[in-house]
This record gives structure tokens, C-alpha cells and sequence, in this order.
């Protein structure tokens, strides 16, 4: 709930703003706009000041220096006359005495030694006495103006002749200079005359030195004044303002800065004496506003307190009204406002009383509706459980009557043990408003002894005493919850069918995957059965070579035999002719021949089978030139190819060497060439077969290409599946061109690709690496 | 009755916020306050400027640098032009003015008439160019940073009699600095005749009248002495060896450490080529510290220190560092001596029980206008 606050500070704050805004908006003008203006008056009055100053200033110093030139004229007329020394020295001291601005001259010669010298309040003869020929050549004034050409002045320097600050005015005269110097002690003078009320003018040299102040002291105190800030703040010109800091003071001032000599002035005023009547102005104002605020109090407060009894008066009617009190009767206020106010508070009694006994009929409306809800039973109770209503239809739900209802606790109605429980932690939760409203499903007892369920909600309503009412509203589901039970019982009924249907299921599926076992194992016997076929063929073919060199061989020696044995008769019988010797002899030696080179075929073939044996039994990894094995591979099938009119030419680069599995390439090559054989070419049909092989980077392509039938397309895709075979029952296992394809991608890491057009021949393409994986 | 105490604490608060405003704008904090006490002006002017712009120096760095633990300083400056009486009157003011410490005064004469002053108000007074040997070994609220005239001037005359073969002198001081020049050519004199010197005459002048300078010079050379020692300020200094010149371009000339300011080679000139001057400071000296502080000294006020700017410079750094170690003024004294040792432009500083120190002589001559530090060997 928002925080309330008591009218007299309400007033209080509002009359404050009142009063507030306009202080802020004459503050505010006040800095903005009247504060700058009064800065900015006194900063151009102070510049006007400086500006004025530093031309009198100016105008001093350059009547200064005519005087000066005049006298050069003067002495320069004189030398022409000649007898110049008395003269000379005589004519400055003249002008000493009378000039107001110098109090020394003398003239040095162009080492710096001092050659005539003119002092005020100083006799001549002790003057030359102790000046004449004193050597100025290091002192700060001829080091830095040693040889001038024009007139010019010099910074603060210390007077070689009278050891005192000053500053010095130089004109060339011949070879050396006339010079002539002002103490600056006296130069205070110019600025006290410059001074005026509450303003000060300070003269500087250019390196910042002091060397006027309206205080003589502080002139010659050589006070170096570089650090000022508003010495430096360059480049805004010849005129500058603004505060600064001198001896603990704060000054405000202007600058102003000379050309001839080099100086700046600067006229100053303290800043307090600047701010004084602001801070009176500031004074005042505060004064003000002080004031204004206790008025504000004050006011405040009465109107406060006169507000507060009549709103007492008026809150002693509500009271009334609120307590049913609706004709209550005070005196009629003054003010046309609270009478209004009084007035309407009457009306609203009588409003209230009208609606308040409308709202009896209503209840009575509703009270009727609830007692003939016929199936819902409606129960009010409070948060202890004691019931508080108790409608027609509980009577009948429950068997128990209102009368036993609103008199039993809540543990002797329709709610036992657990039940009860529950029933009254719905009760709290909803009345203590941790929820809203809550349901609840409950088993119930009748009266009878007979159970049964209720669903029902539970939710509270205030009261005029404050504290709330549950109302409860249940109605009786037994018959619904039997009909759930049943349906619950079919659906595990339904389950148990179901776990048996998945058993069976389960039983086929086990049986079927055993039944693919055998299939596979049926299929590696095959495989394995067609590799015996391929040795079978293999060894077929070696017999069938070796047959014509080892038969020769037989041949001869068996003739050599014959011939041997006929000789032996003959030597034996001692019949033996040289010429029968001889012609033995070279049978013999023809024989030999003969039986020699046969055999060394044979021994040829048997160690070029063994290779091709070993290769397609062990399937071991070696290094081979692929020329070699594919010429190895068509011997051994020679006793299979030789029976066709069928001519196989190879062209295979010599020079391809690999490290892969001779083996199962050689069953592959072997398959697709045999395979070209039968299936390529009608029986008895001539034809041609080419085996070529073409190496690229680390693979070789080997291609078997026939001339023959060709392949339907429609067999295409299906040429590599296993059991696939045009010649089932004449022979053909169908798994030739399926163990091509198994070896060529699983042991050789290669792709197997046909091409084929149906009477143009076909062509297999095997492209492997050449460094088997 | 809840509503009398909400109204009561909302005025309040009114009147409070509006305090607080107003005080805010007028408040600020407090600045140090060092009074300086010397002769700007007149006869020792030419100490008590470089002085003063040492002290501003060292203030200015330390305002620079945040102040002294967070106020900055403010310096009091009083000029007592090396008249007695006004010197008195400016120390009042100063006490008047309630000052955290006084720095000053620049010669010895004065400094004997306004110690009394501070030893009364129990104020620290840091002395400058006060060397003076008669304020050796008191207790009392006056300290330096320069050592005793007998210690500088004894080892001057050790120096003028190996160095510059000098056996006889005459000397001539200035009586308006008396308890300086005195002290010094007493201290000088006894040791000169120790080791086998002779003091041939000792004149004195006090007059301003520059005329007066014109006899003393004749005087000076009547006996004929090898060397003419001048215990006088800067300005006579000069004037009195241009007139010695003028009468005998041979005779050698010496000064004590008071004339040896820049103002000599600027007024004497020719004449004072050759001359021996005793020194506070090395104006050769290499030393980092120094040459930082000769630069930013050059920089600020366009002229050299000289031995009177590094004192107002160490005299001042001296109270900082002492304050900033213990900011209570009134056991400034204490802090000082407990504390004892500070790092100064040329070497350490080292204070005795008495506030008193021990420092450097270097007699230098002067060539091509240019002080010369005598060779050790």
C-alpha cells in the first residue's frame, strides 16, 4: 500500500514548489545571464582602464626619449664646435638635474668602459672620480645591447654605477652608447599615479619582473611574476582578462601588452572588492528565500489544521455510515465543498441501504438455487472443518442430514481416516491462500455403510466477519470409477495377448535368421568350391603342358634306351662297328640333347605354375610386374581356352610394376576371361579377346574386352549379384563375376565397372591401385 | 502524533539542505603559511632576492605536487631592506600573521635582532645566508643549513696561502653587517697568522656614501700587502676593486662568500678578473640535483641561483619534507632535529643537535668572467 502523508506536509510541498520555481528561475537568470554581464562590465571597464595606462605609460617613456634625443642633438653640435669634453660632460649634467625621468647618463665607449657620467644629487668631480673607466662589459645591460644601431630600452638590469635596479634607455652615440638609466624605484610613482580607487596597475618587463607597484617596496623587491597566470594565455592578443593569484589574494584583472619597451601592464582589482555587492545581492536573496519559506510553513500549517477538523467531522459521519448508522445528523458545514461533500456522504448512506437490501434478496435467490442443485452437493465450512451449510443434495449423496451435518465434526461425516485428513489440508491451503482453489477425488461413506467416490472443488469466499468460507462442491463418480476399473482390467487382458503374439514373433524371426546363416555358409562354400574348380582347371592345364616336353623327353630317352641297348648287344657280341659307334654316338648325344631341352621346359612350366598355385592358394602380398602374371594367368588357363576358336592378345606396358595380392587378381582375371569365353561367344563361334593394362599415377586400369554378344541391358545391374547366372543348370554357379566384384573392391581397394552393348561385345574394367591397401 | 513529527523532520530538512549550500560555497581549506623575512631590497639585496625566488621555487614544486599532505602553500614575504628596526617589525607581522614557520633573514646583523623574536613565540626560523659564528651551539628556534663564517673563512686562508701564494694581506669589512664580517675576518685572520701570513692592516667603512670608498682604497694599498681581501657585499666589491685598479693593476684581490654573488662579475667587470672568492656552492658541479634545479631556476626567473638561491631552496625543502613527515608546526623543531638528515641541492644536509650544519667551502677565482673552483691537488 502506498505510504500516506499527512496534509500539512502535502500543502507544505506543494506551496514549496510554488514558491520554488520561481527562485530557480531568477537564480538561474541571475548566473546566466546578469552574472556574465557584470564580469564582462567590469572586464571592459578594467581594460579601458589598462588600455589608457599603458598609453600614458607609453607617452611618458617616448617624451622620455625625445628629451633624451634632443640632448644627443645637442652634444653631437657640440663636438662640432669642438673643446667637447667639459662641454659634454657639463650638458649632461645639466639635463640630469633637470629631467624628471633619468637620474644617470653616461656614455661608454665601444669596449663598455664608462667615459663621461652625469649622476643626480652626486658632485660631478666624485662621480668621475669613482665611475670613469668602471668596465660594464659583462653586466647584463652591454652583453645583451652591447652594439646597437637605434635606440632601445633594456629590461630590469642592475645599474652598474649605482648598484640599484633600473632600467635604461640606449642611443648609439658614434662608437659607443649614451645610456641613460632609470632607477626603477621610481617608476611606483607612475603606477600609484595610474592607481585609482580600488583599481592597481602593475608594470612588468619582459621577462615578468616586477617593476612598478602602487607599493614601492614591492617594486624593488625583483619579484618575478612569470607564473601569472594571465601572462599566459597567449595568443588572445593585446588585451586579456581574468583572475589570478598575488601574495594569498585573489585579483581579477587585465593585461595589456605594450610594444616599446616590451612590458605588460596590468590593471587589477581585488576580487572580493569586485563580488561585494553580488554577495550582498546573494546575501539578500538568501534572506528571502528564508523568509519565504517560514511563511509557507506557517501558512501551511494553519490552513492545515482548519482543513483537519472539518475532515474530522466528516470522517465521524462515514464512521456512522459504516456502522449502519444511515441517518446521521450533524451540523451543516460552512463550506460549499465539505457541505457538498457532507450532503453526498447522506446520499450515499441511503444508496447503500437500498443495495444492501437488494443484495438480501439476492442471497435469498441464491440460497434457493443452491438447495435445489439436484446431483451437486454444495457444503460451506471454515478452516477448522465445522460445516456452516449444507445443501439438499449432500443430505441425499452423503445419507447424512443437515441438522447431523452443521452439529458433527468433520471426522464424524461422510470423510474417514485418510480421506478426512486430506479434506481439512484442502480446506487450510485454500483459506490460508497458498492456492486459489483446489480439486480433489475422495472415497466416501454413505451413511449406509455403503462406499463410494466424490469429485469436487474446493475454493474460498470472504466474509463480513473477515474471515473466509470454503465452498465445497462434490458430486458422486462411484459409477465412473467402476466403469474406468473394468476398462483398466480389459486393457491388461489385452497386454498379456499381445506379449504372447511378440513371443511367436520372436521364435519365426530366430528361425529365419539361422536359415541366413546356412545360406551364407552355403554361399563361402560355394566360393570355395569355385576356387577348387579354378585349381582343378589350373592343374588340368599344367598337365596338358607339361604333357608334350615330358613326353618327348620319354620319347627320347626311351630311344637313347633302345640305341644303348643295341650297342651293348653288339659290343657284347663283339660285332660293334666304328661307324655303329659313330652314328650311336650322335643319337645319343641328339637324344640327350633333345631330353634336355624338354625337360628344362617342363622345369620352366612346373616353376611358373607353382607361382600361380602358390599365388591362388595363399593369397599372400608380394612384388610383380603385372605383364608377367597376366601371361603366367593365360598359360594356366590355356587347357580351357585352347579348345575355342578364340585368339587372346594382351598389351600390357612392361613396366608396370605392383605390390598387391597376385592371387586374387589372377582369379579375377581369370574369372572375367573365362567368363568373356563362355558367355560372350556362341559355341564354336570365332572371336577375339584383348586384355590391356594402363597405368595412371598410383592406379592401373585392366580391361578385358571381348567382341562377342554383349549383355542385355535389362542384366546390367544385376551382372555382380551373387547366384546371378543365364546358365543356371548348365554349369554356372553364378558367383564368377560376384567374386571379381567382392575381390576387386574388399582385397585389391578397387572398382570393377562393365560396359557392354547387346551384340557389340563387352568390356570389364578393373581400376585398382597400384600399392594394394 | 506522527504528522507533528513528519512536518517538523521535513523543515528541517529544508533548512539543513539550505546550510549546507550555502556553507559548501564558502568554505575552503587551509593553506600553509611560511613567512619569509630578508632584504629584497637595499644593501643585501643581492642575497635576499635569489633567496626569496629559492624559497618560491621549492613552493611552487611542492604546491605543484599536491602541497603539503593536501594544503598547498602560501608564502608571507617581507622585506626588512638590512635595516634592523624594520626587520623586527616584519617578524611581528609575520607572528601577527600566525605563520607555520619563518624563512630568513639573509645576513647575520639582522638575524642577531629578530632571533629573540622567535625564540619568544617558540616559531621555527630557518636562516639563509646567516653564517655567522656567534649563534653556534644554541639551543634555540633558529636553524640554517649553512655552516659557521669561522669554519668557511679558516679554510679560505688555508687556501689564499697554498694555493695563491699570498703571505701578506690587508682586509676591509663592512660594519653595517658586523656580527658576518667581523666573525670572518676574525676567523680568517687567526688562522691566516697561524700558518705563517701576516695581517699587514683591517680597515672598516659603514657609510652609504659611495665617496667614502674613494679613501679607503688608497688606504688599502699603503702597506703594500700581497692580497686585498674585501668582506663586504657584491656591489661595494666591485666599486672598491675597480678603485684599487685604478691605483695598482698588480696587487691580488679577495672577497669573502657574501660578495659571491652573480651581481660581482656583472659590476666589477675587467677589474675583478682574478680575484679569489670563497663559494657556498660548485656552479661546476655535475650533480644531477643541482643541475635540475639550476635549470628550472634559469627557467622560472631568467638569472643564475648563485649560493643564495640554493639556500633559499634548501632551507625551504628542508621544512617540506619535515612537515610532511609530521604536520604539526609547533613541534617543527623537533621533527627537524629528530629527523637530522636531508637530501640537499649539493649533498646531504645534516643537522646537529643545535639546528646547525656542516657545509661546503669552494674557493673559486674568477676567469673570463667565470667563477673558477680552485684545483684540490
Amino acid at each position: 500500500m502506498k505510504k500516506s502523508r499527512p496534509l500539512v506536509a502535502e500543502l507544505l510541498r506543494q506551496l514549496m514548489l510554488v514558491a520554488g520555481i520561481p527562485i530557480l528561475v531568477t537564480t538561474g537568470i541571475f548566473f546566466w545571464q546578469i552574472y556574465p554581464q557584470l564580469i564582462h562590465n567590469i572586464s571592459q571597464e578594467q581594460q579601458s582602464i589598462a588600455t589608457l595606462a599603458a598609453e600614458q605609460t607609453q607617452q611618458r617613456i617616448r617624451t622620455a626619449e625625445q628629451q633624451v634625443l634632443f640632448l644627443l642633438e645637442l652634444t653631437q653640435d657640440r663636438e662640432k664646435i669642438g673643446n667637447h669634453t667639459q662641454d659634454i660632460s657639463s650638458l649632461l649634467n645639466g639635463f640630469v638635474k633637470k629631467n624628471s625621468f633619468f637620474d644617470t647618463l653616461y656614455l661608454l665607449d665601444k669596449k663598455g668602459r664608462i667615459q663621461q657620467i652625469a649622476i643626480r644629487d652626486t658632485l660631478q668631480d666624485t662621480a668621475n672620480k669613482l665611475y670613469l673607466g668602471v668596465d660594464t662589459s659583462r653586466s647584463t645591460l652591454f652583453k645583451a645591447q652591447g652594439h646597437i644601431q637605434h635606440k632601445r630600452w633594456s629590461q630590469v638590469v642592475l645599474s652598474v654605477v649605482t648598484g640599484r635596479l633600473s632600467i635604461a634607455l640606449m642611443v648609439p652615440y658614434g662608437n659607443g652608447i649614451l645610456v641613460a638609466e632609470l632607477a626603477i624605484d621610481r617608476l611606483p610613482q607612475l603606477s600609484q599615479e595610474l592607481s585609482t580607487q580600488g583599481l592597481f596597475l602593475l608594470i612588468l618587463d619582459k621577462h615578468a619582473q616586477l617593476i612598478a607597484h602602487p607599493d614601492p617596496k614591492k617594486s624593488q623587491q625583483q619579484i618575478n611574476m612569470s607564473t601569472l597566470s594571465l601572462l599566459n594565455d597567449d595568443g588572445q592578443g593585446r588585451l586579456s582578462s581574468g583572475t589570478f593569484d598575488m601574495d594569498g589574494v585573489r585579483y581579477f584583472g587585465t593585461r595589456v601588452k605594450m610594444t616599446r619597451p616590451n612590458w605588460n601592464i596590468i590593471v587589477a582589482e581585488e576580487q572580493e572588492a569586485i563580488y561585494a555587492p553580488l554577495y550582498r545581492t546573494i546575501k539578500l536573496w538568501l534572506l528571502s528565500i528564508v523568509i519565504i519559506i517560514i511563511i509557507v510553513i506557517f501558512f501551511a500549517r494553519r490552513r492545515a489544521n482548519e482543513f483537519s477538523t472539518r475532515f474530522e467531522i466528516l470522517n465521524k459521519q462515514a464512521r456512522e455510515i459504516t456502522q449502519g448508522r444511515y441517518q446521521p445528523s450533524f451540523e451543516e458545514p460552512s463550506i460549499t465543498e465539505f457541505k457538498e461533500l457532507s450532503d453526498n456522504l447522506l446520499v450515499m448512506a441511503d444508496a447503500i441501504n437500498k443495495r444492501e437490501q437488494s443484495l438480501q434478496t439476492q442471497e435469498q435467490q441464491l440460497r434457493n438455487t443452491l438447495e435445489s442443485a439436484p446431483n451437486i452437493a454444495i457444503q460451506w465450512y471454515d478452516e477448522t472443518g465445522k460445516v456452516h451449510y449444507w445443501n439438499r443434495a449432500s443430505e441425499h449423496i452423503f445419507g447424512i442430514s443437515e441438522k447431523q451435518a452443521l452439529n458433527a465434526p468433520l471426522e464424524q461425516l461422510m470423510f474417514k481416516g485418510q480421506s478426512a485428513e486430506e479434506f481439512r489440508k484442502s480446506l487450510r491451503r485454500v483459506t490460508q491462500k497458498h492456492v486459489s482453489s483446489e480439486d480433489f477425488e475422495l472415497p466416501f461413506q454413505h451413511n449406509s455403510g455403503r462406499t463410494g467416490f466424490v469429485q469436487g472443488s474446493v475454493f474460498s469466499v470472504p466474509t463480513q466477519s473477515g474471515k473466509d468460507l470454503c465452498v465445497c462442491m462434490m458430486t458422486d463418480v462411484t459409477q465412473q470409477r467402476q466403469a474406468e476399473a473394468n476398462i483398466i482390467k480389459l486393457n491388461q487382458d489385452l497386454e498379456l495377448r499381445v506379449e504372447d503374439r511378440t513371443r511367436v514373433l520372436r521364435r519365426t524371426n530366430s528361425e529365419l535368421s539361422d536359415t541366413i546363416g546356412t545360406l551364407n555358409e552355403t554361399m563361402e562354400q560355394l566360393v570355395h568350391s569355385e576356387k577348387l574348380a579354378a585349381l582343378g582347371s589350373l592343374v588340368a592345364g599344367i598337365a596338358h603342358e607339361l604333357n608334350t616336353p615330358i613326353g618327348n623327353a620319354l620319347l627320347a630317352s626311351s630311344s637313347l634306351n633302345d640305341f644303348t641297348t643295341r650297342v651293348k648287344a653288339d659290343l657284347e657280341k663283339g660285332t660293334i662297328k666304328k661307324s655303329t659307334l659313330e652314328n650311336f654316338l650322335n643319337d645319343a648325344a641328339s637324344a640327350s640333347a633333345i631330353t634336355y631341352r624338354n625337360l628344362e621346359r617342363a622345369s620352366e612350366l612346373i616353376s611358373s605354375f607353382k607361382q600361380v598355385a602358390s599365388d591362388q592358394s595363399s593369397s599372400q602380398r608380394r612384388q610383380f610386374k603385372l605383364r608377367e602374371l597376366v601371361n603366367e594367368i593365360l598359360l594356366t588357363l590355356q587347357p580351357q581356352t585352347k579348345k575355342r576358336p578364340i585368339t587372346i592378345e594382351t598389351s600390357i606396358d612392361p613396366s608396370i610394376n605392383m605390390d598387391s595380392f597376385p592371387g586374387p587378381l589372377g582369379q579375377v582375371l581369370g574369372n572375367l576371361v573365362i567368363n568373356a569365353e563362355i558367355h560372350g561367344f556362341d559355341e564354336g563361334a570365332k572371336g577375339n579377346i584383348w586384355i590391356t593394362a594402363t597405368a595412371h599415377d598410383n592406379t592401373v586400369a585392366i580391361t578385358v574386352r571381348d567382341n562377342g554378344l554383349g549383355i542385355d541391358e535389362a542384366y546390367i545391374g544385376k551382372l555382380f549379384d551373387p547366384f546371378y547366372t543365364t546358365r543356371l543348370g548348365l554349369g554356372g554357379s553364378g558367383l564368377g563375376l560376384h567374386i571379381v566384384h567382392n575381390i576387386t573392391t574388399e582385397v585389391l581397394g578397387g572398382t570393377v565397372d562393365v560396359n557392354s552393348k547387346l551384340g557389340e561385345g563387352s568390356e570389364f574394367t578393373v581400376t585398382i591401385p597400384l600399392l594394394a591397401p | 502524533m506522527p504528522n507533528l513529527i513528519q512536518v517538523r523532520l521535513f523543515v528541517t530538512r529544508i533548512l539543513c539542505l539550505s546550510c549546507t549550500l550555502g556553507l559548501a560555497a564558502c568554505s575552503e581549506p587551509p593553506h600553509w603559511k611560511f613567512g619569509f623575512v630578508g632584504g629584497l631590497s637595499g644593501p643585501a639585496s643581492d642575497l635576499g632576492g635569489p633567496a626569496r625566488n629559492g624559497m618560491q621555487l621549492a613552493i611552487e614544486e611542492a604546491n605543484a605536487n599536491g602541497g603539503i599532505r593536501g594544503r598547498t602553500i602560501q608564502a608571507n614575504i617581507k622585506d626588512d631592506k638590512q635595516d634592523p628596526k624594520l626587520a623586527v617589525q616584519m617578524v611581528e607581522e609575520l607572528l601577527a600573521d600566525k605563520v607555520d614557520v619563518i624563512i630568513g633573514p639573509v645576513t647575520s646583523s639582522i638575524a642577531l635582532e629578530v632571533i629573540p623574536l622567535a625564540n619568544a613565540a617558540k616559531k621555527v626560523m630557518m636562516g639563509l645566508t646567516v653564517t655567522t659564528s656567534e649563534l653556534n651551539g644554541l639551543d634555540d628556534y633558529f636553524l640554517r643549513v649553512l655552516s659557521s663564517t669561522d669554519t668557511h673563512a679558516g679554510y679560505t686562508a688555508q687556501k689564499l696561502y697554498h694555493k695563491a701564494g699570498v703571505r701578506s694581506v690587508t682586509c676591509v669589512y663592512d660594519l653595517r653587517n658586523q656580527s658576518y664580517s667581523q666573525g670572518w675576518i676574525e676567523a680568517f685572520t687567526k688562522r691566516f697568522q697561524e700558518i705563517g701570513g701576516i695581517t699587514k692592516n683591517i680597515l672598516s667603512f659603514s657609510s652609504q656614501n659611495r665617496d667614502k670608498l674613494l679613501g679607503i682604497a688608497d688606504q688599502l694599498l699603503e702597506e703594500s700587502p700581497d692580497m686585498i681581501v674585501f668582506v663586504t657585499n657584491a656591489v661595494d666589491a666591485a666599486m672598491l676593486a675597480k678603485l684599487v685598479r685604478d691605483k695598482d693593476a698588480k696587487v691580488k684581490i679577495a672577497t669573502s662568500e657574501w660578495a659571491g654573488t652573480e651581481r660581482l662579475i656583472e659590476l666589477g667587470g675587467a677589474h675583478i678578473e682574478g680575484a679569489y672568492v670563497p663559494q657556498y656552492l660548485d656552479r661546476e658541479s655535475r650533480d644531477l640535483d643541482f643541475q635540475r634545479f639550476r635549470s628550472a631556476y634559469k627557467k622560472r626567473f631568467n638569472q643564475e641561483p648563485g649560493f643564495p638561491g640554493m639556500t633559499g631552496y634548501n632551507a625551504t625543502h628542508v621544512i617540506i619534507s619535515a612537515l610532511r613527515d609530521n604536520p604539526d608546526p609547533d613541534s617543527l623543531k623537533q621533527t627537524i632535529l629528530r629527523q637530522k638528515q636531508y637530501t640537499g641541492i649539493q649533498g646531504e644536509i645534516v643537522f646537529d643537535q643545535y639546528g646547525d650544519v656542516t657545509s661546503n667551502t669552494y674557493v673559486t677565482q674568477v676567469q673570463n668572467g667565470i667563477f673558477r673552483v680552485l684545483n684540490n691537488k
